[in-house]
């Protein structure tokens, strides 16, 4: 009986706290479909649903060409991220240097996850002002690297860590060359750490605020710094921020629904194991 | 057979080459590039050919710069209070979890999702919410009969609007790592406090906190480290305001660089000592956990 309510009580608490955490999510997808009128009171609904708000908000200036950039961005940053990523991670866990070396690597990596963004960012903006880099797609997909390189190396460690180094030794007794051991047997097993630390690149980079606020201005700006200047506008016009709000979402949206195994075990490893 | 050990060691060594190009072009050299020009006077606004080798003279400035230190202040504060909130929320919300049968992955989803949406719409969100006159939190507290709050007007409270918005953003961080840490524990180690009579704060404190503690350790560290670099939230949320009552390290340094004023040399001056303040604060916070662990 004791048991019994114990466990009603703890189902209570999770649900009053889940409530209380979803309900901004939720409070704004309803403000999205609201008239601007309805969109300051508690109480009043809109109906029929106002659709045309996310038309709205996404023929406002610059936003839909705002979300392909991003999204170019993004899918390319990744990619080469990845790439890098997986050869360093590869390299610097199981390639036979001494143990100081790969230390010397793995603090250097670490230590440009903690110092803050401004220290690359103010030098960047110079140094692009001058090479004609500011304002591109390029200059903004290589400073990204700065995030999201360091971030997917850790990670990658992290799982070829767990990769048994016998199944590699078996590999090259059957006479597998150095290069089909990586690409036939740590890179197949380690595809998991590849779509974990992937996507929590992708997040990294189309969430991301300062690094386009700084380096770039019209051509190549990104979602975030968009929906930004959307609040700029003398009246707010909430209907239409929540929408762009929620449109902007979407990709996190169908990440969850597909792939929200690898995001848990990404956001719980990224801080685990340093 | 030391051939092919050298060998491998060449071939780890040309793996490295495109991060280490990577990192060398777009991180360490913009870094030694910006820590030399932290020794100069470079002012845009005054003119961009005028460059003045100053020494030291920007990092003396910054000592009798208020401003700076109020923005330091503020985002220490936030920090420190935004950590122990997450910590204590997310411990709670990950202890809940472990022990719910089922459910669990509904209520895991709904806990974890604010983590993948950007800063930027959560504080744009949150900027709806609160809006004095018209936020649904404030008609909520009026209907149930509470005063409404200047929740960014009042220079007192604003820092915790702050912090509310980011607990609500990135507890689930917090709750997933200490699940993780929960799940990864034996069973009987527990079934055994419970056979031995021992309540359940005392199963908490003797048998899952030790275990916990590594877990709580890199959870509050990493926490930590995004804490400090606070951006987004501050300039969407407050705008630094009112009065500079919530204005950021982050966004000061990026106001007098970028963001308006192109003080370029004197902001960048700045970046690295406060670099310098978030990698001595997190190594603070690091031997605070470490100390804690040594009572046991």
């Amino acid at each position: 009986m004791k048991k019994k309510r114990r466990n009603l009580i703890r189902y209570l608490l999770i649900s009053v706290i889940s409530l209380l955490f979803a309900f901004p999510v939720i409070w704004v997808f309803i403000t999205s479909f609201k008239k601007p009128i309805d969109a300051t009171s508690f109480f009043r609904f809109t109906i029929p649903p106002k659709f045309d708000n996310y038309l709205d908000a996404w023929l406002n200036s610059g936003f839909s060409k705002a979300f392909l950039n991003t999204m170019v961005i993004s899918v390319v940053t990744v990619a080469i991220s990845l790439f890098a990523g997986f050869l360093f991670a590869y390299a610097i866990m199981r390639s036979p240097i001494s143990s100081k070396v790969r230390k010397f690597f793995f603090n250097g990596v670490y230590s440009m996850r903690i110092i803050p963004e401004m220290v690359f960012l103010i030098p960047l903006f110079i140094l692009y002002q001058e090479t004609k880099m500011y304002d591109t797609i390029l200059g903004l997909i290589f400073a990204f690297q700065v995030l999201t390189l360091p971030y997917c190396i850790m990670l990658l460690c992290n799982f070829i860590r767990d990769i048994p180094p016998d199944l590699e030794w078996a590999a090259r007794l059957d006479g597998c060359s150095e290069g089909q051991v990586m690409s036939r047997v740590v890179l197949p097993l380690c595809m998991p750490g590849i779509v974990t630390s992937g996507i929590l690149a992708f997040i990294a980079v189309w969430t991301a605020l300062m690094f386009p606020l700084a380096l770039a201005y019209s051509k190549a700006t990104t979602v975030a710094v968009t929906i930004s200047i959307f609040k700029g506008y003398g009246s707010f016009n909430w209907p239409v921020m929540a929408a762009a709000s929620m449109i902007i979402t979407v990709p996190q949206i169908l990440l969850f629904a597909f792939c929200n195994k690898y995001l848990i075990s990404g956001y719980t490893m990224g801080a685990v194991k340093e | 057979m030391s051939h092919t050990v050298n060998r491998r060691k060449r071939l780890g060594y040309m793996y490295m080459i495109p991060s280490l190009v990577i990192l060398a072009v777009f991180v360490i050299y913009p870094v030694i590039y910006g820590a030399v020009t932290s020794l100069y006077d470079w002012d845009w606004v005054a003119g961009i050919d005028k460059k003045l080798f100053v020494g030291l003279g920007n990092y003396l400035q910054i000592f009798s710069d208020r401003l700076f230190w109020n923005a330091l202040k503020n985002t220490v504060i936030f920090a420190v209070l935004s950590l122990l909130a997450e910590f204590v929320l997310g411990l709670c919300c990950a202890m809940l979890l472990y022990k719910i049968k089922k459910g669990g992955v509904i209520f895991r989803t709904v806990l974890i999702f604010p983590l993948t949406i950007s800063d930027m719409v959560a504080a744009i969100m949150w900027r709806m919410m609160l809006d004095p006159a018209s936020g649904v939190v404030n008609q909520m507290l009026r209907s149930i009969g509470l005063k409404p709050v200047d929740w960014l007007g009042n220079a007192n409270i604003v820092i915790f609007t702050l912090v509310l918005v980011e607990v609500w953003w990135m507890t689930g961080n917090i709750t997933l790592i200490m699940l993780a840490g929960l799940q990864s524990m034996p069973i009987d180690q527990l079934e055994c406090g419970q056979i031995d009579g021992a309540n359940s704060w005392q199963r908490f404190r003797y048998l899952q906190w030790p275990h916990l503690r590594s877990f709580a350790e890199s959870a509050l560290s990493l926490r930590m480290i995004d804490l400090l670099r606070v951006f987004a939230i501050a300039w969407a949320v407050t705008q630094g305001g009112p009065n500079r009552a919530s204005e950021v390290s982050q966004q000061y340094i990026y106001t007098n660089g970028l963001g308006g004023y192109l003080d370029i040399g004197y902001s960048i001056a700045m970046a690295i000592l406060f670099s310098v303040f978030v990698v001595a604060i997190v190594a603070v916070i690091k031997r605070i956990i470490r100390i804690g662990g040594d009572n046991e």
